[in-house]
Order: C-alpha cells, then sequence, then structure tokens
C-alpha cells in the first residue's frame, strides 16, 4: 500500500531513513518546518533553512523516489523569540508562494504567550493572503486548553475549518477538533504522544474521516517508519482496507491537495530515481552504486 | 516576552533586606556582589592547582576592574583551568557561600567550574555604572556550550536587578537539552522569585512532563495558584486517558489547593 507520512523532518533523517521508509511503501512526505532543538539567533539561518527545504531536502527525496512537500512558518516556540521573530514573518511572503510549499506551518501553541496568540493570528492571516491551507502544532504541556484555544483563535480569525490540520492529537482532543471541521493529525511516537494501539483504538471509535497519522519523526527519539507500523497494527486489528487507506493517503492528499500544489498524477506516479543527478554538484551517494528507476506509471 | 529593565530600572536600590529564599541580597547590590564574587574566590582558589591560580587571580581582578574586556574568553576558559569537579564544600564554605544568599540545594550540586564562571559574571558586574550587563549575559549564554549556559542560568538570581533577565530565563526553560532545562528549573530560586505566572506554571508542568521530582523546584509551594491546580489536573486527566502512570509528586500541586497570584 503506498502511503503519505504528513509530518515528518527529514532534515535530521539520514539517507538510510529514506531507503527504509521507500521499502516500506511511502511515496510522499510533508516536511514542516519547526525548530532545531535550540533558538536561533540569526532570521538568515531560518532563510538558509527554507531554502535547504525547497532545495537539497527535496532533491534527497527525490533520490529515494519520495515526493517531498513542505510548510514554512515562523514555529510556536521560537514565536517568543523577539531576536526572530518578525523577521521570519517578513520573510515568509517571498517563499509561501513557492511550488512544494503546501501549507503555512507548523504555527501554534507551545506555552500559550501572549506573543505565541500574535504570530498564530499573523500566520493564519498569511495563510489566506496565499491561498495555503494551515498545519496547526498542539501543545504538549497543557494540551487540552491549548486544543481549545486553537480551535477558538481559528475561529476568531475566521480561516476556514475545513483547510486546518490540528496536530499531535490524543484522546482528550480528538473528540474537539472532530467536533469541528478540522482535520485531526496524530503523531505515533515510540514514548509520547500516542502509539499504534491507542491510535488503533480512536480509528475504531471515530472512524477515518478527516483523521490522519504521521511520525512527526525529528533529531529526537523518534521513528520514521510509524506510519507503516500504524498500517500494519490497523490491519491486525481488523480495521477494512478503505479506511486504512483513506488515512495514510487519501486524506493527506485531499487536505494538503487544497494548496493547488499537488499534482494528483504526479503523486500517483512515482518520482523519477536517478542517482547519478546532483543538487548544486552534490550527490547523496557516498561511492555506492547509482540506483536509476523509470517512473512507474499510475496504476502500475 | 517584553524585557523587563524599564520596570526594574526605576526601582531604588536598598528596599529590599536580604532574602535568603530567592538567593538575593540586597540594600547595598554593589557590595553583596562584591561579597559574593570573594566567596566565591575563596571557594575556588582552595580548588586551583598551583599552576592555576595565577590565570585566575589576573583574571579576576582585570574584570573587577573598569574594563570587562575577555569575559567570554576566561568564562569559555574556566572548565579547563579549574576543572570539573563536584565542589564537595566543608562545612564552614558551605555555611559562608548560603550565608552570602547562594541556594544549598544549588551549591551542593555545583562544580569547579560551574563556581568560577558565577564568580567571573558577577566580577563584571561589580561597581559599574553604565555597563549593559543584560547584553554581556546574553552574549555569554547565546555563544555558550552546554555548560557555560548552565552556569550562566545558574548565576543569574545571584546578579543585580535580576527581574531583568526573565526573557533569557524563559527561553532556557523551552530548551529540550535536559540539563539546561533543569539548570533554571531546579534548585534554583530564580524562577519563583522573578517568573510571571504563566512561565512558571508551564516550567512545572515541563517538570512533571520530563520526570523531574518537583521537591526539586526551589519556592514551588509559595507559587501554587488555582491555574497550576487545574493544569495539573488536567495533566493528570490526560495521562489516565492514555493509559499511563501519573507522577505521585503531582500531589504536592493538586492537593495545595492554589493561593490567589
Ligand atoms: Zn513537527
Amino acid at each position: 500500500m503506498r502511503m503519505f507520512d504528513p509530518h515528518i523532518h527529514m532534515t535530521s533523517r539520514t539517507t538510510l531513513d529514506y531507503q527504509a521508509m521507500a521499502d516500506a511503501g511511502i511515496t510522499a512526505v510533508v516536511e514542516p518546518s519547526f525548530w532545531l532543538g535550540q533558538p536561533r539567533t540569526h532570521v538568515g539561518t531560518f532563510e538558509d533553512y527554507f531554502r535547504g527545504l525547497l532545495g537539497w531536502e527535496r532533491f534527497r527525496a527525490s533520490q529515494f523516489g519520495i515526493h517531498h512537500y513542505c510548510t514554512l512558518s515562523i514555529n510556536p516556540k521560537e514565536a517568543n523569540n523577539a531576536r526572530v521573530a518578525q523577521g521570519v514573518i517578513d520573510l515568509l511572503p517571498r517563499y509561501l508562494s513557492k511550488d512544494g510549499v503546501v501549507a503555512v506551518g507548523e504555527i501554534g501553541y507551545d506555552d500559550m504567550t501572549a506573543e505565541e496568540d500574535k504570530y498564530f493570528a499573523a500566520q493564519l492571516e498569511l495563510a489566506i493572503r496565499f491561498d495555503l491551507p494551515a498545519l496547526v502544532h498542539t501543545p504538549h504541556r497543557d494540551k487540552k486548553r491549548g486544543t481549545e484555544r486553537t480551535l477558538a483563535l481559528v475561529r476568531d480569525v475566521g480561516f476556514p475549518e475545513e483547510r486546518v490540520l490540528v496536530d499531535h492529537n490524543t484522546e482528550e482532543t480528538l473528540p474537539l477538533v472532530l467536533a469541528t471541521a478540522c482535520w485531526a493529525g496524530h503523531s505515533i511516537y515510540p514514548f509520547t504522544k500516542m502509539d499504534e494501539a491507542r491510535m488503533v483504538a480512536l480509528v475504531r471509535k471515530y472512524g477515518a474521516a478527516r483523521i490522519l497519522v504521521n511520525s512527526a519523526a525529528d533529531w529526537g527519539v523518534s521513528d520514521p517508519l510509524k506510519v507503516p507500523k500504524t498500517v500494519a497494527a490497523m490491519r491486525e486489528a481488523g480495521i477494512d482496507e478503505a479506511a486504512i487507506e483513506t488515512i495514510v493517503w487519501r486524506n493527506p492528499v485531499a487536505f494538503f491537495g487544497q494548496s493547488g500544489k499537488l499534482d494528483a498524477a504526479e503523486l500517483e506516479g512515482s518520482t523519477d530515481v536517478d542517482q547519478r543527478q546532483l543538487f548544486e554538484g552534490n550527490s547523496v551517494l557516498r561511492g555506492q552504486t547509482p540506483v536509476v528507476q523509470g517512473a512507474r506509471k499510475p496504476g502500475e | 516576552m517584553p524585557r523587563t529593565r524599564g520596570a526594574s530600572a526605576s526601582t531604588p536600590k536598598g528596599l529590599n533586606a536580604f532574602d535568603g529564599m530567592r538567593g538575593i541580597w540586597d540594600s547595598t547590590a554593589m557590595t553583596s556582589t562584591q561579597g559574593l564574587v570573594d566567596g566565591l574566590d575563596a571557594v575556588v582558589t582552595r580548588r586551583f592547582a598551583a599552576s592555576g591560580v595565577a590565570w585566575w587571580r589576573q583574571t579576576l581582578e582585570r574584570l573587577t576592574g573598569a574594563d570587562p574586556g575577555g569575559l567570554a574568553e576566561a568564562f569559555t576558559a574556566a572548565s579547563r583551568k579549574v576543572g570539573r569537579q563536584p565542589l564537595a564544600l566543608t562545612a564552614d564554605e558551605r555555611h559562608a557561600l548560603t550565608r552570602l544568599g547562594m541556594a544549598e540545594a544549588m551549591i551542593d550540586r555545583s562544580t569547579t567550574d560551574e563556581a568560577a564562571r558565577i564568580a567571573l559574571l558577577l566580577a563584571v558586574a561589580v561597581g559599574k555604572d553604565g555597563l549593559d550587563l543584560e547584553r554581556l549575559v546574553d552574549d555569554v549564554y547565546q555563544s555558550g556550550d552546554n555548560s557555560e549556559r548552565q552556569a550562566v542560568l545558574r548565576a543569574l538570581a545571584l546578579l543585580p536587578e535580576p527581574e531583568r533577565f526573565v526573557t533569557l530565563a524563559a527561553e532556557a526553560c523551552r530548551s529540550h537539552v535536559q540539563p539546561l532545562f533543569e539548570a533554571i528549573a531546579c534548585e534554583n530560586p530564580y524562577p519563583a522569585a522573578h517568573f510571571p505566572e504563566l512561565n512558571f506554571n508551564q516550567m512545572v508542568i515541563k517538570a512533571l512532563f520530563t520526570g523531574v521530582p518537583l521537591a526539586r523546584v526551589i519556592g514551588l509551594a509559595a507559587r501554587i495558584t488555582p491555574e497550576l491546580v487545574r493544569m495539573a489536573n488536567d495533566y493528570a486527566s490526560e495521562r489516565t486517558a492514555a493509559g499511563r502512570s501519573v507522577p505521585p509528586d503531582i500531589a504536592l500541586i493538586t492537593s495545595a489547593g492554589g493561593h490567589r497570584p
């Protein structure tokens, strides 16, 4: 089964991860811009990060047959960093209209400060201006309150709910999100957030509509194969194939397709894997024999 | 978060009496800072190998003088010069440092390089009108490695007009580097003394979240508010819904009721 990981930070992963993901059936990913584990101190490092997501990372993914899309933003944590926050907001218009940018995100709350309110709202406005959906992170701490506040802000700004993906849901937040028209993401992590068994229970209870799962893999303890592993768990629990495919393929395609930048025909086929190609003179290869495969046609 | 300098600059010095809990010794802020430098100097000097003492004397004198040049270099070098051993204070030394306003729990966990670095920051702060201490501290922090950053966080409560460092301290609370988070959240009187309610509550919930025993948060009892109780109860409910255990020391908050802020 082809799968879509709609939230994964590939910049912090290796080519071996890309290979394992491709082998497991992942053919498309969305990489939200986020923070690097410690606060940045210059706006310029954000600009190079955005350029890296649009350039090198996209190329790297393509070398393993994976379609790479991204979402751009000042993330909730660094919205509190007065050294960079406004500068990044000023930078975003230059990049949001680019090919491959399928949403504004991840935005939302971390500590739920006044600054986070301000930049969350400002970036929803940017999403309206650039006709993009929004990928919204929910806080790890005080999550239920954070989710309520997220949904309230979306309503206050007048942002169309069906263009919002509220991510990192739990048993307590999912019903809140499903009560709106927003979509609900679930990050399947080895130890925190959500695991495969709990996800199976949620799908049994709530079905597949507007539900997504992702690995949210990054530089922390995380696993880039959590989407295929969750598929296996759902299958084992007897959830039907159509529902599984809705969750790991149709829903992410439908949600991010609202950007107008997901070409369905292109997605159905695979990227041309030609590892002999270079990006600005650089190859992903380190002495290996390059793999060359022709593009699969849709339905093949 | 706005810098809080404006508010603190208009507060006349000398209004605060000694407050051991908060680690602030005021009334004559200059004298207390000098006192702390001397107290730490004595402790650190005794732990130097003979070869390093000359460097220490010279550095400390230069930084205490009019021109604080070379703080960042000295701050970095300190760990190589004095080593990274536990301070292992004698009873007399411990008594002297706590009398100067340092938190017992903090100095009991401190190391030689950390004590030396705190002394260097304090030395720079001694009697220099017009010095932009905020910028200097921020620069040492941002360019520091993890152990340098920890030392900065350990020093914040001891520096003059400590409330101006709230932004920096709150940023440290957002760190995923656990030792950095613990350097501000644990055995450190700074958050209870200076954090606004929102930042303090987020820090306490993060401590629960990352498995830090709440007993390590200095001044927690006095900062429990109805909002913090609500957050702790919600956290317990979220853990239960996820089929996970709830840390038993959460009762330190949930059974406390909460003072009005
Ligand atoms: Zn993320």
